[in-house]
């Protein structure tokens, strides 16, 4: 693809891997079920989920993660509704205080990067500052297909909308001339309280190499899911250290992330191959990605209710102590 | 709707305009709905740009102070010829914000432009932003207008009427039947379904604002719960309005419509001492004494408006308190 526009013919002059403050090596945090037939036992209602989000607040969970899906369509039973993501996560910052949110990932695919890059701005503002705006390609073509986008080429796509989003939200503007996406001195204005700073943290969701290079060149942290265990992680850790070389990135400088499913009491089988066992057991696999440098770590509770967030609470007391 | 053809029917389980009125029906002898709209755009607060602490105080004065509804235009970057261009909040978010914070009044953006996200994604996120306020979002639809907002931001300004036909027809079979099947020239949806749905499933008002285009008003008259004029081209007067509403009657006539069952709501720019002033205002602003206001905003009612979107200068707090007497004169009857 080819890219014009001096905005993104450079790297960022920004500094990238900027991350939520904690007070723990790697912060905890969950992500949000929001779908029909989801962890949650049903289909949650927003009731249910601010309650989640102000439970998790309570009881010291770093960040609060949406899913950004039209449906979900298994090949093998029914079509799973979802709720819209960005209208989620708005609502549960203007319920909250100190949480951080994140979108988790939305597709680039689904909406205007500039769309994008402002409604990224206006959560920072509603959040005061607790807003991550997490991104990838997407995977799920069913979803495309209902609400008419295009599959194809979705890695240049996504290229060609990182390259708009990055300096509409680290620069306030973009000039980009793209294949498939183009903004003329497009600016990001008001600003949110991080505008001087660079706006909104990116986080990039992937495990694809060239994907991984883009992460590299734009994204202050990266994201892979779900892992049950360290080791299907750090080939990708690997991976994205060559990345970064190969774009002339210090390794170093990238924040990592990654999730985990997690069975707890009464597990739905709707999240896959989940880590299951004692509280003691659970925080040893915690601590076991935590020894990789990991910053933050996903924890995809099933179930996902306010009881299962406390549950789940007494797993991230230990990991603390340790 | 008095239409034989049931693909004109807009919903076969109510009735136009019935659900609208559920969420927050006009009290005491209050002739039609009073709503508020927010500063959206940069320097719009009377020089200040508004930020979301701001807004959020100005959407609870509003609803504490008993007005219906809260309105949010749907803008990038506003670009008035002599004036320093205007970034604006993005709509759907800060709406989002507001369900979240507010508990009676509607809420609803003025009106969002189908040209800036998918059809299906504009039915999904109305669907979940009606579950957040739990049933008061009113679906303020249009086909956008700032041509310097697209060129910047890169979206098409071409074939706006036939765009906004097609994405029309997809937003609106969604929110009242869940499901669509298209395939137009600029838009598809196939096999598309809206769900989870929100506590008003197929029942979410949909309002269609127009610059008086037959095109659009045919539309309107057509599919529409809610017809909305902006008051630029109401002349911002209840005196003025009457040939537009008879206009609008004789369209719904032609299309067979019952002219009845449409409601008509007007947003009026009301100045008070302080006012700052708004790029590129070609009409005059309303002003007056709470009674002269009230008897103006009667004589809306009596052209037939049924929900009045006020633009207060200054765009503040004390701006809506400022209009909260008028409020009381009317409900006095």
């Amino acid at each position: 693809m080819t890219v014009s526009g001096a905005s993104s013919s450079a790297p960022s002059p920004r500094p990238l891997g900027r991350w939520p403050a904690s007070s723990r090596p790697m912060g905890i945090g969950f992500i949000m079920p929001i779908s029909d037939r989801s962890a949650f036992g049903g289909t949650p209602r927003f009731r249910d989920m601010l309650e989640m989000t102000q439970v998790a607040e309570e009881l010291g969970y770093d960040a609060v993660w949406i899913p950004d899906h039209f449906i979900v369509q298994p090949e093998d039973a029914p079509t799973r509704g979802v709720w819209e993501g960005w209208t989620t996560v708005a609502a549960l910052a203007a319920g909250t205080s100190r949480i951080t949110l994140g979108i988790f990932v939305t597709c680039l695919g689904w909406r205007h990067p500039s769309i994008v890059a402002k409604m990224a701005e206006n959560l920072d503002e509603i959040s005061d500052g607790r807003f991550v705006l997490g991104v990838g390609a997407g995977w799920h073509k069913p979803e495309y297909d209902m609400f008419g986008f295009p599959f194809d080429h979705r890695v240049a796509r996504f290229e060609n909308a990182i390259s708009i989003i990055a300096p509409l939200l680290r620069e306030g503007q973009a000039d980009v001339q793209g294949p498939y996406y183009s903004v003329h001195n497009a600016v990001n204005l008001p600003r949110g309280p991080r505008g001087a700073e660079g706006g909104p943290i990116i986080l990039v969701g992937t495990d694809g190499p060239r994907m991984m290079r883009l992460t590299a060149r734009y994204a202050d942290a990266w994201n892979s899911a779900w892992h049950h265990d360290p080791s299907t992680l750090k080939p990708l850790l690997a991976e994205l250290d060559e990345a970064c070389r190969e774009v002339g990135r210090d390794p170093a400088t990238l924040v990592r992330t990654a999730g985990t499913n997690i069975a707890l009491d009464g597990y739905l089988g709707v999240r896959p191959n989940p880590v299951r066992g004692t509280p003691e057991q659970m925080a040893e696999v915690a601590l076991s990605f935590r020894s990789l440098g990991l910053r933050h770590w996903v924890a995809g509770l099933d179930p996902c209710t306010p009881r299962s967030l406390e549950q789940f609470a007494r797993v991230i007391e230990i990991v603390d102590r340790s | 709707m008095t239409t034989t053809g049931t693909s004109l029917s807009p919903r076969p389980d109510s009735q136009p305009g019935e659900s609208s009125s559920r969420a927050s029906a006009p009290t005491r002898k209050r002739p039609l709905k009073i709503g508020i709209m927010l500063p959206e755009s940069e320097r719009e607060m009377c020089g200040e740009t508004a930020r979301w602490s701001d807004l959020l105080a100005m959407a609870r004065a509003t609803e504490e102070l008993g007005f219906d509804s809260l309105w949010f235009a749907d803008h990038l970057l506003m670009k008035v010829p002599g004036y320093e261009p205007q970034g604006a909040w993005e709509c759907w978010t800060m709406l989002a914000a507001f369900a979240a914070t507010t508990s009676r009044i509607e809420i609803a953006p003025l009106v969002t432009s189908t040209s800036y996200r998918n059809p299906a994604l504009i039915a999904k996120i109305a669907e979940t932003v009606d579950e957040i306020s739990g049933g008061r979002l009113i679906l303020g639809l249009g086909s956008g207008w700032a041509e310097p907002e697209y060129r910047a931001f890169g979206f098409p300004f071409d074939h706006r009427y036939s765009r906004f036909e097609e994405a029309f027809t997809i937003i609106r079979t969604l929110i009242r039947e869940g499901r669509v099947d298209f395939e137009g020239q600029f838009y598809s949806a196939r096999d598309c379904e809206l769900r989870p749905r929100g506590p008003r499933p197929g029942r979410i008002p949909i309002m269609v604002g127009t610059f008086l285009g037959e095109k659009m008003m045919r539309l309107t008259a057509r599919y529409a719960d809610i017809w909305n004029l902006w008051a630029q081209h109401t002349g911002n007067r209840a005196a003025t309005i009457r040939p537009l509403m008879e206009k609008m009657d004789a369209i719904c006539r032609e299309v067979g419509r019952d002219p009845a069952t449409l409601e008509r709501t007007a947003a009026v720019m009301v100045d008070f001492p302080g006012a700052y002033g708004r790029p590129g205002q070609t009409v005059p602003s309303l002003t007056g004494t709470p009674e002269e206001l009230a008897e103006e905003f009667r004589a809306y009612a009596r052209a037939g408006v049924t929900h009045l979107q006020l633009y207060p200068d200054p765009c503040t707090v004390e701006g809506i308190e400022a209009l909260a007497p008028v409020l009381e004169i009317l409900d006095r009857g």
